[in-house]
């Protein structure tokens, strides 16, 4: 009986890893760094930053935030066909920190380091993916 | 010796009842840590709107609501309520699965906003195993061994286990064939390097032959299971993999804590007794006077009688 039960969950958590998906949590496949990269290319680092009333600009941290950088590139596809959602962060932000200036952009940027061969070769680009600006009516 | 005997041998290894009372010890312990230092951000979520909650399969099949400030904060009070009694063997199996079903839904919040970690599918697992093991277990207890015990440890170790080898084919099915040949430690170093990884960027060749060396450690982690009775052999294959994370943590800043404490079950902590120890400090120094120290032995590396 123990060992079919034994034999059960290490059947799960092995099928989830041939064709389960995070979805299938806490059997899921365990991908971290997972993902091939090209020694050709771009290597991408995202982070969100803000702007405040008072013209400030800063990183929108899991720090001051409670939402982590990954969690922002999960769902990365939805903030950039809906730049709205961006919102949300700005109000995560204000949750935490009720005494702060209130946000009046939000902005995704990927910094991107080009590569080749495998080494970097200085060259570097910033691109904003997705722009969220208070309307002032709101 | 027939495969059912071998199977029994295996899955049965009976073990000291002491070691329960440490596991249970270090697991509540960990939880203690966990929010405010390792993954604070688990309590961070309780200002994030529910629009970016994205529920997982099992937060749309079992009816758990949208994470907000009460429920986050509520699920961390019952954690923290549950284990501490549970940390010091007060009615452990009750506590425990208080402790399991706040723990379950805490994970559900920390992994229902866009990325999914998979480190503590071992801590999961020793939360559950915990129980079931006998209440009256005891540190120190060398004398009395249980089969059951055995069995829930070994479930550990193989979660334990699986992390590792399943992620290297997780990483054949997500990266290809190819992903040791890949930029993939350089991207990471890029993302978040330290000053112990960041000139590990000028040397591409030794990132390269990194990956493969992983790859091929974590596909002969099984090895650690099969070699149960050899005890020196399996902590220095333990002891292998707690030096492997001391690496990865000085240079992504990615330590797998509860994954670590989790394997904590591989190790003979029922060699360990605090009041033992707390006689034999107080020992030492009132005997200061002969010059006599006695040192406690290292654990780890006794072997197993």
């Amino acid at each position: 009986m123990r060992v079919s039960i034994t034999m059960v969950v290490l059947a799960l958590v092995t099928a989830t890893t041939f064709w389960g998906a995070d979805d299938f949590f806490p059997f899921a496949p365990f991908k971290m760094y997972s993902f091939s990269k090209e020694l050709d290319g771009w290597a991408g680092s995202t982070r969100v930053e803000a702007v405040n009333e008072e013209g400030e600009r800063f990183s929108l941290t899991e720090r001051i935030t409670g939402f982590r950088r990954a969690e922002l590139e999960g769902q990365k596809g939805r903030f950039i066909d809906d730049p709205e959602l961006l919102r949300f962060i700005a109000e995560a932000y204000e949750n935490t920190n009720p005494e702060k200036p209130e946000i009046v952009t939000v902005e995704i940027i990927e910094r991107r380091y080009r590569l080749e061969d495998g080494h970097q070769t200085g060259e570097v680009i910033e691109v904003v993916e997705a722009t969220w600006t208070r309307e002032d009516d709101a | 010796m027939s495969v059912r005997t071998a199977v029994n041998g295996f899955f049965f290894e009976p073990v000291p009842l002491g070691r329960v009372a440490a596991m249970r010890f270090l697991a509540g312990l960990y939880v203690w840590i966990e929010w405010w230092a390792y993954m604070p951000f688990i309590f961070g979520h309780r200002f994030v709107p529910g629009e970016l909650y994205q529920p997982l399969f099992i937060g749309r099949v079992l009816p758990l609501p949208t994470p907000d400030y009460w429920l986050v904060t509520g699920t961390l009070v019952v954690m923290l309520a549950a284990a501490t009694p549970m940390m010091f063997g007060y009615r452990p199996k009750l506590f425990g699965w208080i402790l399991f079903a706040a723990y379950f839904e805490w994970m559900v919040i920390a992994n229902s906003y866009g990325k999914v970690d998979h480190a503590s599918f071992g801590f999961m697992t020793l939360l559950l195993v915990l129980c079931m093991m006998p209440s009256h277990a005891k540190w120190g207890d060398r004398e009395h061994r249980s089969e059951r015990v055995g069995w829930g440890f070994k479930l550990v170790q193989l979660a334990v286990v699986c992390t590792y080898f399943l992620s290297a084919w997780a990483k054949f099915r997500y990266g290809g064939f190819d992903w040791a040949n890949s930029g993939v430690f350089t991207w990471a170093i890029i993302r978040r390097g330290t000053v112990f990884s960041n000139w590990l960027l000028d040397f591409p060749g030794l990132l390269h032959a990194a990956q493969w060396g992983m790859i091929a450690f974590e596909l002969l982690t099984p090895v650690v299971l099969l070699v149960y009775r050899w005890k020196r052999v399996q902590y220095a294959i333990v002891a292998f993999l707690y030096c492997f994370h001391v690496a990865v943590f000085a240079s992504l800043g990615i330590s797998f804590l509860p994954h670590l404490v989790a394997m904590a079950c591989f190790l003979p902590l029922e060699r360990i007794d605090p009041r033992e120890i707390a006689r034999k400090t107080k020992a030492r120094f009132t005997r200061r006077d002969t010059g006599h120290t006695e040192r406690e032995p290292e654990p780890q590396f006794e072997s197993g009688a």
